[in-house]
């Protein structure tokens, strides 16, 4: 059972907020009780990820596949929970943020949690069925976090677009699951497996596949199912948003790896060209989309869009190098982006969350601003930087299927999203603030998160042992 | 005979399910959706899987239809009023030469490839009892135990959500 412990744990953890709060929560609604409890269970479910045997293999009853590739999917995921979680803490406080305070914490990190264990349940699954579940539970709560600020139109309007645009997307990938299944008579991984190697030009597998590819293109704002992320990102809570943009996202991709390195792994080389040329659209439009925007949550929707492009490239690469490339981006990103939106946090104590929020940043905190600067330089994947060795992975890993136009493109894509990387350091340090305002501050454990947000992408990008260890487990 | 049977009915649920989404009269959309729900009833009576019929009966049109209606009726506008906004013809052209285009790319798609699937008949599956259903949804080995019971955290969160986004903020409380 010993594999099986985190998930066990996040369970708990969620009934025990919701708990404490069914037991005290009448008497002390602004407890920060729940807060503590969460931050401190996912930091333990970290640690008991990090000892567990990343060697072994466990099936457990009912089929609930445990190997290394999940383990370090579920690392992926809990951080990013633990972050989520330590980002939301000053939007619950009272003048904590601009926009307003939200309210039920207990149940924001409950469903949190519960979000979480739905992408376990995803990198676990041996059959469809699972695997759909599993990534109902990590889409549904999303819809209500982005509602959170119940009085505030954009939030409202970003949860309805998210439920409407779920919704079809739902209805396509069980369309597409369900011709997969009528195809090869069975729900389970394996069987699949069987028929798509004895039947690869199937029609009815295709078909499947084309809408399996649509439904998971909505979750992982893949062109042409992008248009509804800028105005999620946007109205959306900011510790929503982060979410959004980094769980919701790898889960996406933990599915196409699941499907397309599982049980049709036969098909493979057929969809090669289809996930190159929507990786090449996806991060063009990301790139442009990104020029111009002036809110930073929104230009982090197309900047997260353009990273979903760079991201899928890696999927037409082999088995080892797609899924160990992809991961270690992951962690890359999740890293630079939360490191992004602590900051929108402390710009969003005073004032909007707008570029030019940022203004007389190199003056005023020196040590955030390069903090900005680090973080940018490694979204846009400069050298020294995490950014940069997950990039070349990601390329690395198309680039030795030889498709070495696709990595030429991707890396001039990379060179525009460069430009706007840059204009947020340049708002910082160059641009004079046109009025005065408050020099940004920040709390406590923002600024503890930053701090290890920053450590992680400089140690990632100078330490090889992290990536090789990866390698070592995926590849 | 069966053929024919089969054709009769998958007509009807194309043409009132086109009707549920076309008419201009929302309630009269929920009645021909109510019809479209019976029909595909019919189609699974038709292929023996009498569990799913009665699922579709109890859930659809039991459940969510009469739900809908009641939400139709109790906002007052919706259900008289001809709300729908119209689509000017030249969209509709538009809309039409798209999935008409995909119709045909469809078509000619799977009779370039035809199907194995579809050319063998001895793939027809068994009818399956409502017992096995309940075993198979429950055992551990070649079962659902995990999504059947991850389902149910997946309805905690639902439930959890809508008691917040739904529940009267009361602003008093809130003063320590």
């Amino acid at each position: 059972m010993k594999l099986l412990l985190p998930d066990i744990l996040l369970v708990l953890l969620a009934a025990l907020i919701m708990g404490y709060d069914l037991y005290k929560g009448k008497v002390n609604l602004t407890s920060t009780v729940p807060f503590h409890f969460a931050w401190l269970g996912l930091c333990a479910i970290f640690v008991v990820l990090l000892r567990l045997p990343y060697d072994q293999t466990a099936l457990y009853p009912g089929g609930y596949l445990v190997t290394g590739t999940s383990l370090l999917f579920k690392q992926v995921f809990v951080l990013s929970a633990l972050f989520t979680v330590l980002l939301s803490g000053s939007y619950f406080t009272p003048g904590g943020n601009k926009r307003g305070t939200l309210r039920h914490r207990s149940e924001f990190l409950t469903i949190i949690l519960l979000c979480t264990f739905g992408m376990f349940t995803v990198v676990s699954a041996t059959d469809l069925l699972t695997l759909f579940i599993g990534i109902e539970l990590s889409a549904i709560p999303l819809y209500i976090l982005s509602g959170f600020y119940k009085e505030d139109a954009l939030s409202l309007e970003a949860s309805t677009k998210y439920m409407m645009m779920g919704a079809i997307s739902t209805g396509l990938m069980l369309f597409g699951l369900s011709f997969l299944y009528g195809a090869a008579g069975s729900v389970t991984f394996e069987a699949l497996a069987k028929f798509c190697t004895a039947n690869p030009d199937e029609p009815l597998l295709r078909l499947g596949v084309l809408f399996v590819l649509a439904a998971i293109g909505f979750k992982l704002t893949v062109f042409p199912f992008h248009m509804w992320a800028p105005d999620v990102y946007d109205g959306a809570p900011t510790p929503v948003t982060a979410f959004i943009s980094v769980s919701s996202k790898a889960v996406a991709v933990a599915f196409l790896l699941a499907l397309l390195y599982g049980p049709l792994a036969a098909l493979h080389s057929q969809l090669q060209p289809v996930i190159l040329i929507l990786a090449a659209a996806t991060m063009t439009v990301g790139n442009l989309g990104a020029l111009k925007q002036e809110r930073l949550r929104r230009f982090m929707a197309y900047s997260s869009i353009a990273q979903a492009g760079y991201i899928i490239m890696a999927l037409a690469g082999d088995a080892g190098l797609g899924r160990s490339s992809v991961i270690f981006y992951l962690f890359v990103y999740a890293a630079a982006n939360y490191a992004i939106f602590f900051i929108l946090a402390a710009i969003g104590r005073d004032g909007d969350e707008q570029r030019s929020g940022l203004q007389g940043l190199g003056k005023n905190n020196p040590v955030l601003a390069a903090v900005l600067m680090l973080t940018a330089f490694s979204l846009a994947g400069i050298p020294p930087l995490a950014g940069f060795m997950g990039k070349f992975f990601l390329f690395a890993a198309a680039a030795k299927q030889g498709y070495y136009a696709m990595v030429v493109f991707a890396a001039l894509n990379s060179t525009i999203s460069l430009y706007y990387y840059l204009l947020l350091v340049k708002e910082a340090y160059i641009i004079e603030p046109q009025v005065a305002r408050k020099p940004l501050m920040l709390d406590g454990v923002q600024f503890i998160s930053l701090f290890l947000l920053t450590a992680a992408m400089l140690i990632a990008g100078i330490l090889p042992s992290i990536s090789d260890n990866i390698m070592a487990v995926a590849g | 005979m069966n053929d024919f049977l089969f054709y009769v009915i998958a007509s009807a649920v194309a043409l009132l399910s086109l009707l549920a989404v076309t008419l201009p009269n929302l309630l009269h959309g929920a009645i021909a959706l109510v019809g479209s729900f019976f029909a595909t009833a019919a189609i699974y009576i038709m292929l023996q899987m009498e569990f799913l019929a009665l699922a579709q009966i109890a859930l659809y049109v039991g459940g969510i239809v009469v739900f809908m209606l009641i939400i139709i009726l109790l906002t007052n506008d919706l259900g008289v009023d001809n709300s729908l906004s119209r689509v000017s013809a030249g969209r509709q052209v538009g809309k039409g030469v798209i999935i008409a285009g995909f119709i045909t790319a469809l078509c000619l798609f799977f009779t370039s490839n035809p199907s194995l699937l579809l050319r063998t008949t001895e793939h027809r599956a068994a009818p399956v009892s409502i017992d096995e259903i309940g075993i198979r949804l429950l055992s551990t080995s070649n079962g659902f135990i995990v999504p059947f019971e991850v389902v149910s955290l997946l309805l905690l969160a639902a439930l959890i959500g809508a008691v917040v986004l739904s529940r009267r903020e009361n602003k008093k409380e809130e003063k320590p």
